[in-house]
């Protein structure tokens, strides 16, 4: 019943296939769809003759059906790349909302102190693992894990939150909820895709058919030193919007330099480190632009 | 009949109309060319086909920005699924802040409404939706009354301002997830986009001598219907294949479910 694990349609079957085999059978239906574009063409000719005026139309067909599909692609690519920005902003977020949780949690007195510290660690551990995290059954048992930490984050500030007089209570809380929201956030883009499956699907079965008017078009071997630069582009297209869509696959990841130095940062911990990381952010600093 | 076309009109047949008009224009046009004079020199010829890929061009352009539209609104959708858990489990966590048994109570209420908003984005039939939006709706009215009770004895304090303020949030995000599901691709550009597709039709169909280009000018109809249907599944909500996902939702029904309020501690 939970969302992660779920897949439903032949086309989430399909996007669950690993990137380089979405790429290579994608590359063979093309060179499959060239040739039976041409053993149609040959047929028709046999059957009917060559007309003057079938080339220059069949010309001006492909190229109208080529140009739809660049500027269908283009957008597609458009907004897998967005989508990439925005994940990236994301990962500053949360390490940014979880290191203010940390400086804040600095405030309260022992065992609260020492309690949240530890919980809040093992909790960056477990972002930054899930953020590296390539295989998909790890990915979701890191998800959990972070759910289970979350909710004793959450009771360790609350119990913290209601034993002590703290001035910066009410800030604190926000800032843990401000915490878990980013990375529920991140959590919705993880496992999946953000591009709708359907959408890839259509791009491929779409360069199939342009790919059968490709072979229709052409005789001989000359064109197909062209045709086939084409459709390798178009493939490699393919392959790097899915790729850009999915965080923890293919060649573009996440970005996660942000959650690693939060780490190392919380790792190394000494006081100074806190009154230091405290100034910056009284004057209003963020971290992103501290010195490392 | 526009809303029947929008919501209940099955897929296959909207397929089939649209595939049908665009024959329909081919033929027409190859049919206009043949009435018209005999042969055409090359001239002509190179004309009406400079003519054909321009308007086809222009069509494209058309789709391809349609396409962009619809992409992002279903964008838009899916983000205010995340927004709207992320409201309700704050609000839900903020809740754990509250003394009994107003904890309990708010907690009870603000799980059944998560459950009750995640059956409603998958609700595929019209009449089921509406009678879970106005459930949706008596959950909010009743989240309300709840947060009232419970912040009167304690107006004055941060927590009370906290609670108030994550579930006015959370109202308020039901609100713009019904809006920005409501909002589709304009109908006018939709069916705009449906003439254009036929006067491409047609000329290309005028662009063809004969009848033997015929099937190569269908595959192209073929693949800018398909274009139009996709256009059509992103932009619809309920229907379709496209639909947005409902992992952040689940997965906040799945924690209230797994850690009740006596979790948080006394």
């Amino acid at each position: 019943m939970t969302g992660f694990a779920a897949t439903s349609s032949f086309e989430d079957n399909l996007y669950t296939l690993p990137l380089w085999l979405i790429g290579l059978l994608t590359l063979v239906a093309l060179a499959v769809a060239v040739v039976t574009g041409r053993l149609l063409s040959r047929l028709w000719r046999r059957r009917h003759g060559v007309g003057e005026d079938d080339q220059p139309i069949q010309n001006f067909i492909l190229s109208a059906s080529l140009g739809l599909l660049s500027l269908l692609m283009g957008f597609t690519f458009s907004m897998a790349a967005d989508n990439f920005e925005d994940r990236r902003a994301m990962v500053v977020t949360e390490s940014n909302a979880i290191a203010t949780v940390y400086l804040l949690a600095q405030t309260f007195d022992d065992p609260h102190r020492s309690r949240l510290s530890t919980i809040l660690k093992a909790y960056v551990d477990t972002r930054l693992a899930l953020g590296l995290s390539r295989d998909r059954a790890t990915s979701i048992t890191l998800l959990r894990r972070g759910e289970r930490l979350q909710t004793r984050i959450w009771a360790a500030a609350l119990v913290a939150a209601r034993s002590t007089d703290n001035p910066v209570e009410a800030i604190f809380l926000n800032n843990t909820q401000a915490a878990i929201n980013a990375a529920s956030a991140r959590d919705a883009t993880r496992l999946g895709h953000q591009i709708p499956s359907r959408v890839g699907a259509f791009l491929i079965v779409y360069m199939v058919v342009t790919a059968t008017l490709l072979g229709m078009q052409t005789t001989g071997l000359k064109p197909l030193v062209m045709g086939g630069t084409l459709l390798i582009v178009l493939t490699m297209s393919t392959v790097l919007i899915l790729d850009l869509d999915r965080p923890a696959q293919g060649a573009i990841l996440e970005w996660q330099a942000p959650m690693e130095r939060l780490q190392a940062r919380l790792a190394r911990g000494t006081p100074e480190d806190f009154q230091r990381l405290a100034a910056e952010l009284d004057t209003g600093h963020t971290r992103e632009h501290a010195p490392r | 009949m526009e809303a029947w076309l929008y919501d209940e009109a099955p897929f296959w047949l909207i397929a089939l109309a649209v595939l049908l008009l665009q024959l329909g224009a081919v033929s027409l046009g190859m049919l206009v060319r043949r009435r018209r004079s005999g042969e055409r020199n090359e001239e002509d010829k190179s004309a009406d086909q400079l003519i054909s890929s321009a308007l086809l061009g222009l069509l494209a352009l058309l789709l391809a920005f349609t396409f962009a539209l619809a992409l992002d609104r279903f964008d838009a959708r899916r983000v205010l699924v995340v927004e709207e858990a992320n409201a309700i489990g704050t609000t839900w966590l903020r809740a754990q802040l509250l003394d009994e048994p107003h904890r309990s109570r708010l907690s009870r209420l603000l799980q059944g409404y998560a459950e009750t908003r995640l059956e409603l984005a998958g609700e595929r039939d019209a009449g089921r939706r509406l009678a879970l939006l106005r459930r949706s709706d008596l959950y909010q009215h009743q989240l309300w009354s709840a947060t009232a009770a419970a912040v009167r004895p304690i107006r004055d304090s941060e927590v009370a301002q906290t609670v108030i303020e994550s579930m006015n949030a959370t109202i308020d995000l039901a609100a713009t997830r019904k809006a920005a599901r409501r909002a589709h691709v304009p109908s006018r550009i939709l069916v705009a986009l449906l003439l254009y597709m036929s006067a491409g039709a047609f000329a290309v169909g005028y662009a063809i001598p004969r009848l033997r280009g015929r099937w190569i000018a269908d595959a192209l109809l073929a693949l800018m219907t398909l274009a139009y249907l996709l256009i059509l599944d992103i932009d619809h909500p309920n229907r379709g294949g496209v639909l947005e996902r409902q992992w952040p939702m689940e997965d906040l029904v799945a924690a209230m479910r797994s850690s009740p309020p006596a979790s948080f501690g006394p």
